[in-house]
């Protein structure tokens, strides 16, 4: 207890400076405290011209926001907005909703009119953007695809539509035209087309020029064939021709006549001296395949046999099967 | 015994009433925030009891006891004071705030008061505003323009209009990572905005508060300068920091190598860098004689103290550097004007100044740091002086200043360490030699360059001040790197948890206090009682041993416990499995090394290990002791965690999991995959947009499943053991 009394304890000097001290602070905290409790936010004039170039962006999303959806999700949308501006467009937008029907030209009506006739802004403007880059609409069908124009209001204003009658029959005589044109150029480019005339050869010796004598089978497939006997080293049967990327069965089937293959013609490669890449570069295996293989390896030293492979259970016994043809034990 | 150890005795309260007053303000500061009452009452409570003291004060009825009821009165005040003034700074209560006012979408007018940063993803500002919705208001925003707004024109103290919704500062929520928020909030700050393209408009041209206009421009020329003089980047980034405070230039390897070397400190503008200066000009006042001692203390004051604010305003006026100047200033004026002042009063006052103008100060580590490290050299610096010349007496002035330096680091590190491991888990080992090296050449690096600034329109003497300069800065980071290449430099990776800093604490003052306290044979004889010293060594043994318990347990529950942690990672998927200091990561695309760091580090450095054996999240391993994946689906001991993303789809995936996880390009719709799949909990992590979130939200509720998303409730953990 005395310990606490002694350094509790404040002389005649300490009291009366801290004091002053204390009272300076607590009035100078009263005046942040008014600020802080009392001090009534003023209003500061809003330049409109500002408020504009800011606002834009944001407004304009939300309007075209609710053009599409029709109204529906702006109930859900925060009734509590306080800022006026978009309560207003909001108006704007709910309001119009006894329109007027006359009779109108697409290709000539102005904006405010389209206005009249129920169009949404969204819809008006890209109707006035499509004639602002030369487009025409010649019928009633061209209408509905005008973004942002819903069918009920299109509907209501079919019978109004007023398209001139020397469009449409320019509309006609264009579309004949081109109709012609089409029919003569594909005519000469069909005599153009050279019949081939496959011969009988080894896939595992043909060159592209070989492959390219067959039908349906060009520059690039030739060149695919040839880079897959690369990477395999060799074909041992003809089906694998199929397994080239993008020559389909039917395709496969036509030319299969002219197939012929001497497996004795594929590059075997020593299993023994093939690390992780090169393993990696052939066609048939993948990589969780070269690392069982690799594993078996480091486990056990060198493969003694082709057999040895059979061990392996990851791998299945077609794959092994395969293998053989491409890989020997020395 | 050549110096005299004057203030040794630390509770010798009559020579300073000021200590107690500063520990009840931070008292009262601290316990702000535990308790909400009406501000109307606590304003009520405080005007009481200064009217009641006034009328004790002033009734002259001196008894004992009401002296002593006097003088609690006025301590409970203090702490009526600092409770009062801290719950003043809480923005809930100021209706003025723009915080109070926001709605859906607000239009807000602010002054631009920081250079706009840009960035390769977006730039950014700070703004003071003025108004919201055309109602003015008050408070600090953070503004990020778009990147697809490439020019921006804006300087310092224009006046822009945004539009925008300002959001909460997110900070991520990760075990044991730095909140962000938080610091923020103390700089007050508190809420940011994502402006939208274009949706930003210059009001009017103006400039900041005259002095901060001219300080900035002040700035702006001597960086030019250094720039001009110094071209190698280094050089220029170290004087522009030391200098001028400027550390936007230092590259991450400069940092590196000073904070491992423990000179970090010489970077940030601090007391260090205003005492200098004001060692500097204090020089020039030795060769002043005048007749009246008065006149010449008035002048040397005013110089000084306006010195310390030219220097302030110049090093941009941040608030490290207003505080270090508040402090110095008031040391200045206590040293001049009371010839017996103790040091420690002044201290106190000038801390009391800084706590009621801000007392969000109390959380920086800045003042924090700088406060304990002057307090530490004040007390601790005559002793180990004292115990440098038992062992070896200096002669030489060079060997007395460097033993003076030695003893002077050594004391810093006394109070500072304990702090600084908690705080940033290092401890740099030759922090004598770096720190004996950077306050030594401190004084001349920044004498050097403020004269090299002043100077700098004198043709000739100026190039050989450059040359001067560059190589004094040259030798400085030669010494600087050269420390930092020394084996074991410094200790990483430290954990201590708060309790374990405080028992640091407790252990050190007491043990001080037991050397410093030693009483010779004859004060022995005439007072036999020995208390303090007794209960100094009962603290002492019982904070070691609280230190001890707590590290033991911090090892044991490392060790024995396992646990998944899936981060919330901005952009990426990356989930921590522990088993004691084992550690495996699996990371997605979008999380790399950089970028981790205020996600996992802190976290991984409470597990002791920070090299964690990182696999894909595509990845499958199957011979793995802390968990067994294959394709989408992982084994967690007794959890089956199923992995959802868009190339996991194409397999075949299972009927029924405990957790799925939704994370990285995850485009399928929920409603496919809950109609097939069972699941006790769905997670869903920083890597997916909003959007797609809420789309799981929705439909988890419909068929009330358990949902838990790391961007709001931060990482998920599942406990093994």
């Amino acid at each position: 207890m005395k310990f606490f009394w002694d350094n509790t304890y404040l002389t005649r000097d300490e009291r009366s400076r801290l004091i002053i001290l204390l009272s300076v602070f607590i009035l100078l905290c009263i005046i942040k405290f008014y600020v802080v409790v009392f001090y009534k936010p003023t209003s500061i004039p809003i330049d409109k011209h500002i408020l504009d170039s800011v606002e834009m962006v944001s407004l304009q999303k939300k309007e075209n926001y609710y053009a599409k959806k029709d109204f529906d999700l702006s109930k859900s949308y925060d009734t509590t907005t306080k800022n006026p501006k978009l309560k207003n467009k909001k108006h704007e937008t709910e309001k119009p909703k006894s329109f007027v029907s006359f009779q109108f030209d697409p290709n000539k009506i102005g904006k405010d009119s389209l206005k009249l006739l129920g169009f949404s802004s969204y819809a008006t403007n890209s109707l006035l953007k499509y004639r602002s880059k030369g487009g025409v609409i010649r019928s009633i069908d061209q209408m509905s695809k005008i973004n942002g124009l819903d069918e009920s209001t299109l509907e209501r204003l079919t019978p109004y539509v007023n398209l001139p009658e020397h469009q449409k029959k320019q509309y006609a005589s264009y579309s004949s035209n081109i109709q012609n044109l089409d029919s003569t150029q594909f005519a000469k480019k069909k005599k153009k087309y050279k019949r081939k005339n496959p011969k009988v050869f080894d896939i595992n010796a043909g060159d592209t020029t070989a492959f390219m004598n067959l039908h349906g089978i060009g520059r690039i497939y030739s060149k695919r064939i040839i880079n897959f006997r690369k990477s395999l080293g060799g074909f041992f049967t003809i089906q694998q021709i199929g397994d080239v990327w993008g020559i389909e069965d039917s395709l496969f089937q036509a030319i299969m006549p002219y197939l012929v293959v001497n497996p004795s013609l594929i590059q075997k490669r020593n299993i023994n001296h093939m690390d992780k890449d090169s393993l990696n570069k052939h066609p048939y295996i993948n990589w969780q395949k070269s690392k069982t293989i690799l594993a078996y390896k480091s486990a056990h030293g060198d493969y003694q046999h082709m057999d040895d492979f059979y061990k392996l259970h990851l791998l299945e016994d077609d794959f092994v099967d395969t293998m053989k043809h491409y890989f020997v034990v020395k | 015994m050549k110096y005299v150890n004057e203030n040794s005795r630390i509770l010798n309260w009559p020579e300073m009433p000021l200590a107690r007053v500063v520990f009840l303000l931070i008292m009262g500061i601290y316990s702000s925030p535990f308790l909400t009452i009406p501000i109307v009452y606590q304003l009520a409570v405080c005007l009481f009891l200064i009217s009641i003291i006034w009328i004790i004060q002033l009734s002259k009825s001196a008894t004992l006891s009401v002296v002593k009821s006097l003088s609690l009165l006025i301590l409970f005040l203090v702490f009526c004071v600092g409770f009062f003034r801290q719950s003043l700074q809480k923005t809930s209560t100021d209706s003025f705030h723009y915080t109070n006012q926001l709605s859906h979408q607000d239009y807000l007018v602010g002054q631009i008061v920081q250079e706009v940063k840009k960035k390769k993803a977006s730039s950014s500002t700070l703004l003071d505003l003025e108004s919201i919705n055309g109602v003015s208001c008050r408070g600090k925003l953070l503004v990020y323009f778009n990147k697809a707004d490439s020019i921006l024109d804006y300087r310092l103290g224009d006046i822009i209009a945004i539009s925008g919704r300002p959001i909460d500062i997110q900070s991520g929520k990760n075990p044991k990572s730095f909140d962000y928020q938080k610091f923020m909030s103390n700089k007050g700050i508190d809420k940011q905005v994502f402006l939208k393209p274009g949706s930003h408009s210059l009001v009017k041209k103006d400039k900041l508060f005259f002095l901060l206009h001219y300080a900035h421009q002040a700035r702006k020329w001597a960086l030019s300068v250094l720039d001009k003089r110094l071209p190698d980047r280094d050089q220029y980034a170290t004087a522009s920091a030391m200098v001028l405070g400027n550390r936007d230039h230092i590259s991450e390897d400069l940092q590196s190598a000073f904070s491992e070397t423990g000179a970090v400190h010489v970077l940030a503008v601090s007391g260090l860098h205003v005492g200098i200066v004001i060692m500097l000009f204090n020089f020039l006042f030795r060769r002043i004689r005048s007749e009246s001692k008065q006149f010449k203390k008035i002048i040397k004051f005013s110089v000084l103290t306006l010195v310390v604010i030219v220097y302030a305003l110049i090093t941009g006026a941040s608030p490290a550097v207003m505080r270090a100047s508040i402090m110095f200033s008031t040391l200045l004026f206590g040293r001049l004007w009371f010839d017996n002042s103790n040091i420690y009063n002044i201290l106190s006052f000038s801390a009391i100044l800084i706590l009621l103008y801000n007392p969000n100060n109390l959380t920086d580590l800045g003042f924090i740091f700088s406060y304990l490290a002057l307090i530490s050299i004040v007390y601790f610096q005559p002793y180990f002086m004292n115990l440098i010349e038992k062992f070896y007496e200096p002669t030489h002035w060079v060997s007395i200043r460097i033993t003076q330096l030695v003893s002077v680091s050594l004391a810093a590190q006394v109070l500072i360490f304990p702090m600084s491991i908690y705080y940033f888990h290092k401890f740099p080992v030759y922090f004598i030699l770096s720190g004996v090296m950077a306050v030594a050449m401190a004084p001349f690096i920044l004498g050097c360059g403020l004269l090299l600034l002043f100077t700098s329109f004198i043709p000739i003497w100026s190039t050989v001040n450059t040359v001067a300069f560059s190589l004094l800065l040259k030798a400085f980071l030669g010494i600087i790197y050269s420390i930092q290449l020394l084996p074991f430099n410094s200790i990483d990776n430290v954990w201590i948890s708060k309790s374990s800093m405080v028992c640091l604490y407790l252990a050190i003052l007491s043990i001080m206090y037991i050397l410093t306290n030693r009483k010779s044979e004859y004060q022995r004889f005439i007072s036999p009682k020995k208390t303090g010293r007794n209960s100094a060594i009962l603290i002492t043994f019982l904070s070691v041993w609280v230190l001890m318990v707590n590290s033991i347990y911090h090892t044991y529950r490392v060790k024995n416990h396992k646990e998944m942690i899936i981060y919330d990672h901005n952009g990426g998927t990356l989930i921590d499995i522990y088993e004691g200091e084992k550690l495996m990561t699996i990371s997605s695309k979008g999380v790399d090394k950089k970028n981790i760091k205020y996600t996992c580090r802190d976290n991984r450095i409470y597990h002791g290990n920070l090299d964690p054996n990182i696999l894909s999240l595509d990845s499958n391993f199957v011979h793995n002791r802390l968990a067994i994946k294959y394709n989408c689906l992982m084994y967690f001991v007794d959890k089956k965690i199923l992995f959802l993303n868009s190339i996991d789809l194409e397999k075949v995936f299972p009927a029924q999991s405990d957790i799925l996880l939704i994370s990285h390009s995850c485009e399928t719709s929920p409603y496919n995959i809950l109609d097939v799949h069972i699941t006790k909990l769905v997670v869903v992590d920083g890597s997916i947009s909003y959007k797609i979130i809420n789309q799981w939200k929705k439909e988890c509720e419909k068929r009330s499943i358990p949902f838990f998303q790391t961007k709001k409730n931060g990482a998920y953990i599942q406990k093994g053991i």
